[in-house]
């Protein structure tokens, strides 16, 4: 059945791309480098790869990438950890980091390049910014809501406060843990774009950018459509770990 | 609590509803010391122990004159009223388009197979990646604002709307159809009032995503509003106006996220009688 599902998806993602390519190319609906078809797009793609120019910016994007959101689930977690196992940590800490959750972060941005420069560092912090908040809060929210009874039921056989924390707790609130981590990646890839808009010269957004205001629409589209496909990867494969870690767990919008 | 006892330590369970009631003000008054202490030490650091540069990163003092600055220059009601224009439309549409959407793919069969898999995929997808060729399209200024906060908003109400639409309870529809009622009367009296707490919380996910298609449009592309006012001030080193138009996006976005919850709320209650 689910098999059936995906092959309807594709099915209709290539219908999409069928109708698409037909009003340009075929009924001439719009100019086609103002609009480009699909087909344009393709050869956009295929010539970004031959000339080397979009490894290039990709890999500088994925190193900037995989460098803040591992820091922000290595900082997140234990952060969401802490506010959602101890009344006085939520108390205190809770207030700003509801309001650093509910901030749109990304204005900072063009304070981090006139604080770090152009370099790779102020994308590596507005990625670790963007991600580490709904990673932390999500946390939380899970280790808040494990059943008492299995906590009491793990002391009724003498489990210590670390055993309770480590055996029950952190696996009873990895779902939620996991759809944090979720919602970090999409919230990552908003701030590889932006970051690479603002004041950059290296990246697939500053690609993107770069190749608009060429009018290059074409690549352009390419990339965005690149951006579109690595996400929903990305958020799949996290949505998979989820299904394997915890089966139990129903799929809700987030 | 239980968790905070020793193992050692006989269990104290307390019957449920007897759980300590903090004191009612706690909460707000932890968050009003906590902006006080901040305050403190952000004035502490720059001013006193000047750990950093004045000119790279202000002091609270120098945000609050930059502020007063901006409004009663009217700078910042210029911008903010642009600003204002821009996300309501795009938000206003953004919540019809996604409740009309929502229910038509939370309660016919074919629209859920056909739209649902894109909504979960756009929704997935950072939309503001399409902010360059939206302008190559509709030029500088507000028409990629709007279309960018009209998709960022559109997307999660039309998600949250089709699946409070999925839900409606099958023996309500039945009921109203003994009773008479159409196909529309349906829609209007028992799928959209049932979908009402999801649409707000859709509207409630929108928020952030919708304030990131307006900060980005107006940081990247757009010569005023207030994200416009925090890339100029940067660039002239006016880092104090630059904290000053942040520091007026958190207000609008806390505030904003507020009332919605405060909507959720008073909407939910009822479904637990019904």
């Amino acid at each position: 059945m689910r098999d059936l599902k995906r092959w309807a998806v594709a099915l209709e993602v290539a219908a999409l791309f069928a109708l698409w390519e037909l009003a340009i190319s075929g009924l001439k609906l719009a100019n086609p480098s103002f609009v480009p078809p699909p087909s344009a797009i393709w050869t956009a793609f295929t010539g970004m790869l031959a000339d080397g120019s979009l490894p290039e910016h990709a890999w500088f994007s994925t190193q900037n990438a995989v460098a803040g959101f591992l820091l922000a689930v290595v900082v997140g977690v234990p952060c969401g950890l802490a506010l959602g196992s101890s009344r006085l940590v939520s108390d205190v800490a809770g207030p700003p980091f509801w309001t650093a959750y509910a901030m749109p972060r990304i204005a900072f941005q063009p304070l981090l390049v006139l604080w770090l420069g152009f370099g790779a560092a102020p994308k590596i912090l507005i990625i670790f910014l963007m991600a580490v908040f709904p990673i932390a809060i999500n946390t939380m929210d899970g280790i808040r809501g494990v059943d008492p009874s299995l906590v009491r039921a793990a002391r009724v056989y003498g489990a210590g406060r670390i055993q309770v924390f480590l055996k029950v707790q952190l696996w009873a609130a990895l779902p939620l843990i996991l759809t944090g981590i979720r919602m970090g990646v999409a919230r990552a890839m908003v701030g590889i774009v932006v970051g690479e808009f603002i004041g950059g010269s290296q990246g697939l957004g500053y690609l993107i950018f770069r190749r608009s205001a060429d009018f290059d629409l074409a690549s352009a589209l390419a990339l965005t459509l690149l951006l579109v496909v690595i996400a929903n990867v990305l958020m799949a494969l996290v949505s998979l770990a989820r299904r394997i870690a915890a089966p139990w767990y129903a799929e809700g919008v987030s | 609590m239980t968790a905070r006892t020793a193992p050692a330590k006989p269990l104290r369970v307390r019957p449920s509803g007897t759980a300590r009631r903090p004191w009612k003000y706690r909460t707000p008054l932890i968050a009003l010391a906590d902006l006080v202490v901040f305050v403190a030490l952000w004035h502490v650091a720059v001013v006193e122990l000047e750990l950093v540069n004045r000119v790279f990163f202000p002091s609270p003092g120098d945000v609050a004159g930059s502020l007063a600055t901006l409004i009663s220059s009217g700078e910042l009601a210029g911008h903010l009223g642009t600003s204002a224009r821009s996300w309501l439309i795009g938000y206003g549409l953004g919540a019809a388009a996604g409740v009309v959407t929502g229910l038509a793919t939370g309660s016919l069969p074919w629209a859920n197979r056909l739209l649902m898999p894109l909504l979960w995929s756009l929704w997935a997808t950072p939309l503001i990646a399409l902010q360059p060729t939206l302008t190559a399209w509709l030029d500088y200024g507000d028409g990629p604002i709007v279309v960018l906060v009209f998709l960022s908003t559109m997307i999660p109400v039309a998600l949250n709307t089709a699946t409070g639409a999925a839900q409606t309870s099958p023996s309500l529809i039945r009921a109203a159809r003994v009773f008479g009622a159409g196909r529309m009367a349906v829609y209007l009296k028992i799928r959209l009032p049932w979908a009402v707490p999801y649409v707000i919380g859709g509207l409630r996910l929108a928020v952030p995503t919708s304030m990131i298609g307006l900060l980005v449009g107006e940081m990247v592309g757009s010569p005023s509003g207030v994200g416009s006012i925090i890339v100029n001030a940067t660039a002239r080193f006016r880092t104090g106006e630059a904290f000053a138009a942040i520091g007026v996006y958190v207000v609008l976005s806390v505030v904003l996220v507020r009332l919605l919850d405060l909507a959720e709320r008073r909407a939910g209650g009822w479904r637990n009688h019904a």
